[in-house]
């Protein structure tokens, strides 16, 4: 303890003696790319949409009477494989929904469980409009689009089997296609349900409270918003048909929002619209999950659709500062940060022990920072916000530790061996023609 | 054509032919059908080609009230191979010219014989008059198993000669409970043959079970086999994959030639399109419409029974001789009554208080006239809920003291307790008003007549025979 004390006190002196330069020299990763864009950007952006949300109030208003209005049909569809303990619950979660003029639409991927019993059941009953059954397991992609075959509403919400929903989501998904035409999709907002149940779902918690859901409001206001979740996503559907659905994953949600992006379209992230899901509640599951998500960087940012960076005849300059943002503070960061890490290592290698407790003080004050001052932004959240406080200190290690270092792996395993190829997350029948037609 | 034939055709004497002291009865084509008059001869020779009004001529005779009627012994005048079972099964045979006479005399006799054996009991319920109807012409007919025939004709796809031709086409499965009884009787065995389903509205076993659309049950839809494209997750039904040019099949979306199933493309799913309303679907609900009521039934609402052999037991075949009269059970339960047993302890103990001086009591009865052919117009259960609004109808009409049982399916028997004779009189005529009334408003169509009396208790009185006295005459009748 004294030893401790020691330390703190010797680093308190530290802080005090050095100049803002030298500050500056040292932790220059932390002020020019991460608090700039993460604290400056997002609280400045925050700012100006909670002032035109006020400002332009009557715009959502009428927006959303235009839309009760045309009452349009709304095509729920839920492709999943061996999700038939969850569908039930989803139902319910659905028959609660303010917004009732709504199909459902489920398509059993090859489930080897109960799926096609319960599914079947649920629609003798009534709970379910539509359920397709394939018998041999073909990939989310290709659920999604067989209930694209025989959905029939102007808009089609894509939701994942294990989620709920809040009693107005659907109805608040719609909305911002009646704000402005050049909506083509919205990304709903997704929250943990089960914050409460480990350190590794607190800490995701979090993330999706600040980094995720924050971040994508930001994303969203600059034009730049580029992931509409797969677990709670809408589209419109003749959009969807002129990019004829969804191309194979892993990352699919992601490469649609992409391909909606080219057409021009706006892509909206609606934080009002909330969606409640289970995460992995290990690192060991979440390290897995976050490697298939990282790589899908890679496999479409950087190959796939790569033609964003270049000019062309469909070039736009936002898809281009989306990408180069993602880019840039996901790809170029990380292997930045090794550098920064060298450059410590190498020259302060005195001051490491000073410059670790300084980027443990600066990341979790900003982060108590973002979650207080963040939290007035938030017009609903589904846990209290002094709930994190004590986890606050661990989100430096998860996010500037833990998520960088799988992040990483997952760049690498991509980059070089094209390791999403091999995912067992989808058939390897469609992985390999698709590795062959490099997609 | 048998409604022709019965309007307008004319009785001709010398139909009736004496041999060896038998009288024999030809009916042929142009004779006006009048069964009642069959009682005066020994047996009954069709001599008539066409099937359905051979038919339809059996089936008056074998329905006919009277015993000496419907056990007569028929033959065919004739030796056209008929395919109906009512013919076949219900005729005791076929001689090709009245000289024959001979070949079936042995059989005749043998069946009046028998006939001569048994006893009419006085039934009045209808089950019991069916079951005493189905064992005498077994019995009569050296006949020991009730086998059920795979019958068109038949409301419920099998038949059961002896006892469903009792039954109207609509009703037929109510052999089925007769059956189930007279099993629980002990008067049959029976062997697992079958099962049936039937209308869930009618009770009508034509079914045409069709895969229809789960949303407008319409069975016309078109089937689409889902084509799925491994690189690019394209779906679609295989026109989408087809060109005008050759027959190769090309990716809409990717425009990769498809080459190889199961290697770069396969067929998941199949897809139905419902050509009346646009539904689609994968699975097809199957459901059965009745052909008699036109009601879609869902198969698991239809209703079950089984098809059984029945062989007459040793039991059966003494009730065959000497009558079956036991009561329909089933309504010995029913709300607002007491069973016979107890009906007959309570009015024991009412004898017993007619000793106080000024206490008086009546016992009378409500009967449904001619059980057999009401229960044939309306149904089995029609019938007993008929009976069970005349109970509640009766309840509210008596003092609350009063008690009131089932003497069969189609009699009620019920007390007046402390009531003066006159009174219970006047109680009584207002009831039988009542029920004729409840009846008019409730069969509207059928005709269906009421039966009324009431008897005074006395000291003397014993219960059996107060109630064998007063329900005697309706045995008579």
């Amino acid at each position: 303890m004294d030893i401790f004390g020691e330390e703190i006190h010797e680093f308190i002196l530290y802080l005090s003696s050095v100049g803002f330069s030298k500050l500056l020299r040292v932790f220059w990763f932390f002020f020019f790319f991460e608090f700039f864009r993460y604290v400056l950007v997002d609280l400045i952006t925050l700012t100006f949409i909670k002032w035109d949300r006020d400002r332009n109030h009557y715009k959502y208003v009428d927006a959303k009477r235009r839309m009760w209005l045309e009452l349009p049909l709304v095509s729920i569809i839920v492709p999943g494989k061996n999700e038939g303990k969850h569908i039930y619950k989803l139902t319910t979660s659905l028959k609660e929904q303010t917004y009732k003029n709504y199909e459902l639409i489920i398509v059993d991927d090859g489930s080897d469980d109960d799926t096609e019993i319960i599914c079947k059941s649920l629609k003798k009953n009534g709970l379910i409009d539509y359920f397709i059954r394939n018998e041999v397991r073909g990939g989310k992609a290709s659920g999604a689009n067989t209930a694209l075959r025989i959905a029939k509403g102007k808009y089609v919400v894509h939701l994942d089997a294990d989620c709920s929903y809040d009693f107005d989501a659907i109805e608040n998904i719609i909305v911002p296609f009646y704000e402005s035409p050049r909506v083509g999709a919205v990304g709903g907002n997704v929250m943990v349900r089960n914050y409460k149940e480990s350190i590794a779902t607190t800490l995701q918690s979090f993330e999706y409270t600040d980094a995720i859901s924050i971040g994508r409001m930001v994303a969203s206001y600059l034009g730049i918003y580029r992931v509409v979740s797969g677990a709670f996503g809408a589209f419109r559907m003749d959009l969807l048909q002129r990019v004829q659905g969804w191309d194979i994953g892993p990352g699919l949600d992601g490469d649609i929002t992409v391909k909606f992006r080219k057409l021009g379209y706006k892509i909206k992230f609606e934080d009002r619209a909330v969606c409640q899901t289970s995460v992995p509640n290990t690192f060991r599951k979440l390290t897995k999950q976050r490697l298939r998500w990282d790589k899908s960087l890679i496999r479409f940012r950087l190959r796939k659709h790569s033609d964003v960076f270049f000019p062309s005849q469909n070039f736009s300059l936002t898809n281009f500062i989306s990408f180069m943002e993602n880019i840039t503070y996901t790809l170029v960061l990380n292997i930045k940060w090794y550098i920064y890490a060298a450059d410590m290592l190498f020259n302060f290698a005195s001051l490491l022990p000073f410059i670790i407790l300084m980027n443990m003080f600066l990341y979790t004050t900003t982060n108590m920072f973002k979650l207080l001052v963040f939290n007035i932004f938030r017009e609903r959240t589904n846990a209290p916000f002094s709930y994190f406080i004590p986890y606050v200190p661990l989100m430096v290690f998860y996010h500037g530790y833990y998520l960088r270092f799988v992040r990483t792996i997952a760049y690498i395993k991509e980059f070089f061996f094209k390791e999403s190829y091999k995912d067992p997350w989808n058939p390897e029948k469609t992985s390999v023609k698709a590795l062959e037609i490099g997609i | 054509m048998v409604e022709d034939f019965e309007k307008n055709q004319i009785i001709v004497d010398k139909n009736v032919v004496t041999y060896h002291s038998l009288k024999y009865f030809i009916v042929e084509l142009n004779d006006k059908l009048r069964p009642d008059l069959f009682i005066k001869y020994d047996v009954i020779l069709i001599d008539i080609k066409e099937e359905e009004l051979v038919s339809y001529v059996v089936k008056q005779i074998r329905t006919h009230l009277n015993p000496r009627i419907y056990l007569m012994p028929i033959f065919l005048l004739s030796t056209t191979d008929f395919h109906e079972v009512v013919i076949n099964e219900l005729t005791d045979g076929a001689l090709p010219s009245i000289n024959h006479l001979d070949s079936i005399e042995t059989k005749v006799l043998d069946i009046q014989a028998n006939i001569e054996r048994i006893n009419h009991p006085k039934v009045l319920s209808f089950e019991a008059q069916m079951i005493n109807r189905t064992l005498n012409l077994m019995y009569t007919r050296n006949k020991k198993v009730l086998n059920p025939l795979p019958y068109f004709h038949s409301g419920i796809g099998y038949y059961y000669p002896e006892l469903s031709i009792n039954f109207n086409h609509r009703d037929e499965n109510g052999a089925l409970k007769i059956l189930d009884m007279a099993e629980q009787e002990g008067l049959f065995q029976s062997e697992f043959y079958e099962r049936v389903y039937v209308c869930n509205s009618c009770n009508g076993g034509f079914l045409n079970y069709r895969e229809v659309c789960p949303k407008c049950n319409s069975s016309d839809s078109v089937s689409q086999d889902l084509v799925h494209h491994f690189p690019c997750a394209y779906v679609g039904p295989i026109e989408d994959f087809q060109n005008t040019i050759d027959d190769q099949l090309d990716c809409p979306k990717c425009n990769k030639t498809l080459r190889h199933i199961g290697v770069d493309y396969d067929k998941p799913s199949v897809l139905y399109t419902c050509n009346s309303c646009h539904h689609r679907f994968q699975d097809y609900y199957t459901k059965a419409k009745c052909t008699t009521c036109s009601t879609e039934n869902d198969v698991e609402h239809l209703v079950p029974f089984s098809i059984k052999r029945y062989i007459m037991t040793k039991k059966g075949e003494n009730v065959a001789i000497n009558g079956y009269i036991n009561i329909e059970k089933q309504l010995e339960t029913l709300s607002g009554t007491v069973t016979i047993d107890i009906f007959k302890v309570l009015l024991q103990y009412e004898i017993q208080r007619l000793h106080n001086i000024g206490y008086s009591s009546n016992i009378g009865y409500v009967h449904l006239e001619h059980a057999a052919v009401v229960a044939g117009i309306l149904g089995l259960e029609k019938q007993k809920s008929l009976m069970n609004d005349l109970v509640q109808m009766l309840r509210s009409n008596l003092n609350p003291s009063d008690f009131v049982s089932f003497y069969n399916s189609s009699t009620i028997l019920f007390s007046f307790v402390n009531t003066e004779f006159k009174d219970a009189q006047g109680i009584i005529s207002e009831m039988k008003e009542l029920s004729e009334r409840l009846l008019t408003k409730s069969f509207e169509k059928v005709r269906i007549e009421i039966r009324t009396d009431v008897t005074a208790l006395n000291v003397s009185s014993k219960v059996e025979t107060a109630i064998n006295h007063m329900v005697f005459p309706l045995a008579k009748m």
